[in-house]
């Protein structure tokens, strides 16, 4: 169990909630975080969205009735959470591009926060693509080297080519846009969600087809290589 | 010997607990959480002769106290469990189990006989719910005279201990049970996931590309109890007991009803951490109750 520091609401059914917990997590990974209330019988994946030394936070949205629960705890409440979990991205020494569409904008401020920390002669493009409200965007501009962000239409087309590093989070459709802009020799490691029971490999309730076969996106994931996933596309 | 020390088939179980089929992989899920050798015995994901990709779209759902599943029987075939898995589960420091499946009768022949030379495999858990590829799909399990069938067969090719597992969606799982016992099987372990759906309202379609999965969790434990206890009047081998167990006290019950050791499945899922307590639970029960061994209880309720 985890102290709950802050429960903040971001935006319409957007919230950040920040838990007291010794930091062990890589950018990209995620915690099977356990609504409270004790009518769940699975935990919800939910990536790291910032973390300091003690601190972990997390950036989502509700969608049912598991996140509805989430964000009903108040600072001082306890908060039941198993991780991290999963790989996370290994970042190139250079120069990047960071993609992310809807709540999959949330792994990417600790990864740009990260990769600058890892390499800061080496630039962060950020791009953000939002379906209406945009929310965070200050605090992403502020960690990134050079930034966008969107309302509506394709986040992808305002993206600039020609890098050889892409990191993403978002809605499949965008992803594998991205892979054709990015061209399939380039770096380009996406998060990937599937439904998932356990998070550490036993279940295989997360299994996705990909080019070397099936993953579970648990422990083989969630950060996968695009062109591996979509492996179909010319 | 401890107080949770128990027989089972002629193996000695450091504590009646068993990881379920498919909920703790090979053993080596939970390894970065705990240590798994608390556990009693470890029943592998269903292994078939053949690797098996499992099923498209989605595999997990959330239900009311419970969960389904569609999964397929996802698993690297015999020969990789064999080879890549098994020298490292081997060290796990528990019973190992081998869960196995197939669709049809000569796969899990072959399978149960290239698991003779695995000396690591302390038991087999025969999955007689598998679809019968032959018999246009219905489960080995439904029928008795097939439960009876496969677990002569079974019996024949496998030199180990042999518990079959049955399915609550038999039509009459004590009949079940019956044959399996006459054909020779050394245990019966009890239920499998119950036959059941979700339908996706907004898409007005079932949820799962296999329009029917498995439920299971604590919204099955009082069928699976009764299922339990009615076996445990018409059989003499031990049982296992499996179905919604989450806690010391469902384990007590199923003992009580009959049970010799049991399993505990999905509910690792919600709590990873759920074997210790458990485990702490029944060390408790037996203070209170001043007993000397667990098995003292065994079908108490009977
Ligand atoms: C690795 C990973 C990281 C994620 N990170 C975030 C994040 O940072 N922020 C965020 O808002 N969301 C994130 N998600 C999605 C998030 O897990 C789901 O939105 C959430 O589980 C929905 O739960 P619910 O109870 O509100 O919805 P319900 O629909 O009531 O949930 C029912 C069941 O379906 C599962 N489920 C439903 N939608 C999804 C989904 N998209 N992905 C996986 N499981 C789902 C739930 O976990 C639960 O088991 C992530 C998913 C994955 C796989
Ligand atoms: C995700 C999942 C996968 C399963 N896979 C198998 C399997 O491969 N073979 C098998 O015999 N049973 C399998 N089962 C059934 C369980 O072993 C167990 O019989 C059932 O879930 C009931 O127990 P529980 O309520 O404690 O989960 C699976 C169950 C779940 C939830
Ligand atoms: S969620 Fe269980 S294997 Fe990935």
């Amino acid at each position: 169990m985890h102290k709950v520091i802050s429960q903040e609401n971001i935006a319409d059914g957007i919230f950040r909630i920040t838990v007291d917990i010794i930091n062990e997590a890589r950018p990209g990974q995620f915690y099977m975080i356990l609504p409270p209330g004790g009518a769940f019988s699975l935990r919800r994946p939910i990536s790291v969205h910032d973390s300091t030394a003690f601190t972990a936070s997390f950036l989502y949205q509700v969608k049912g009735r598991g996140t509805k629960a989430i964000s009903l705890l108040k600072s001082g409440d306890e908060l039941d959470l198993v991780g991290p979990l999963g790989n996370g991205f290994s970042f190139l020494a250079q120069d990047s591009v960071f993609v992310g569409g809807g709540l999959g904008i949330a792994p990417l401020f600790y990864a740009i926060k990260e990769f600058k920390r890892a390499y800061p002669g080496k630039t962060a493009a950020c791009y953000l693509g939002f379906s209406g409200e945009a929310f965070l965007t200050k605090e992403y501009e502020e960690i990134s080297d050079s930034f966008g962000y969107m309302q509506s239409g394709f986040i992808t087309d305002i993206v600039e080519a020609g890098s050889n590093a892409y990191y993403a989070c978002g809605p499949e459709a965008m992803l594998e846009a991205l892979l054709k802009k990015a061209g399939r020799e380039a770096h380009y490691l996406a998060s990937f969600e599937a439904r998932m029971g356990c998070g550490v490999g036993a279940c295989y309730s997360c299994s996705i087809k990909t080019a070397s076969g099936n993953v579970r996106v648990c422990t083989q994931g969630p950060v996968l290589s695009a062109k591996e996933v979509f492996y179909e596309q010319a | 010997m401890s107080k949770l020390s128990v027989d089972f088939l002629g193996l000695s179980w450091k504590n009646p607990l068993a990881a379920a089929s498919g909920t703790f992989g090979f053993g080596e899920s939970y390894k970065s959480l705990f240590d798994p050798s608390i556990i009693g015995a470890i029943c592998t994901k269903g292994i078939t002769l053949e690797p098996k990709e499992g099923n498209s779209g989605i595999r997990i759902w959330e239900t009311e106290s419970g969960l389904l599943n569609s999964i397929g029987l996802e698993n690297p075939g015999i020969d990789s469990f064999i080879y890549d898995i098994l020298p490292e589960m081997g060290n796990l420091g528990t019973i190992i189990i081998a869960n196995v499946g197939g669709d049809t009768v000569d796969s899990y022949l072959l399978a149960l006989d290239i698991l003779n030379s695995a000396d690591d495999v302390g038991m087999i858990e025969l999955n007689i719910s598998c679809p019968n590829v032959k018999a246009g799909g219905m489960a080995f399990g439904v029928h008795p005279k097939d439960a009876y069938w496969i677990t002569q067969l079974a019996k024949q090719v496998t030199d180990k201990p042999m518990m079959v597992k049955l399915s609550p969606n038999a039509y009459d799982i004590t009949e079940c049970a019956l044959a399996a016992e006459s054909a020779g099987a050394d245990g019966i372990s009890l239920v499998n996931t119950f036959q059941a759906m979700a339908i996706d309202i907004a898409a007005r379609k079932p949820v799962f590309d296999n329009v029917y999965a498995g439920l299971s969790g604590p919204a099955i434990k009082p069928i699976a109890l009764r299922m339990l206890h009615q076996t445990a009047k018409a059989v003499s081998v031990p049982i296992c007991g499996i179905g919604g167990i989450s806690s010391a006290q469902d384990v007590i019950e199923f003992m009580m009803a009959g049970a010799s050791v049991v399993q505990v499945g999905s509910a690792v899922f919600k709590d990873p951490y759920v074997y210790g307590k458990i485990l702490a639970g029944l060390d408790e029960f037996m203070e209170k109750e001043g007993l000397h061994n667990i098995s003292e209880i065994v079908g108490a309720a009977l």
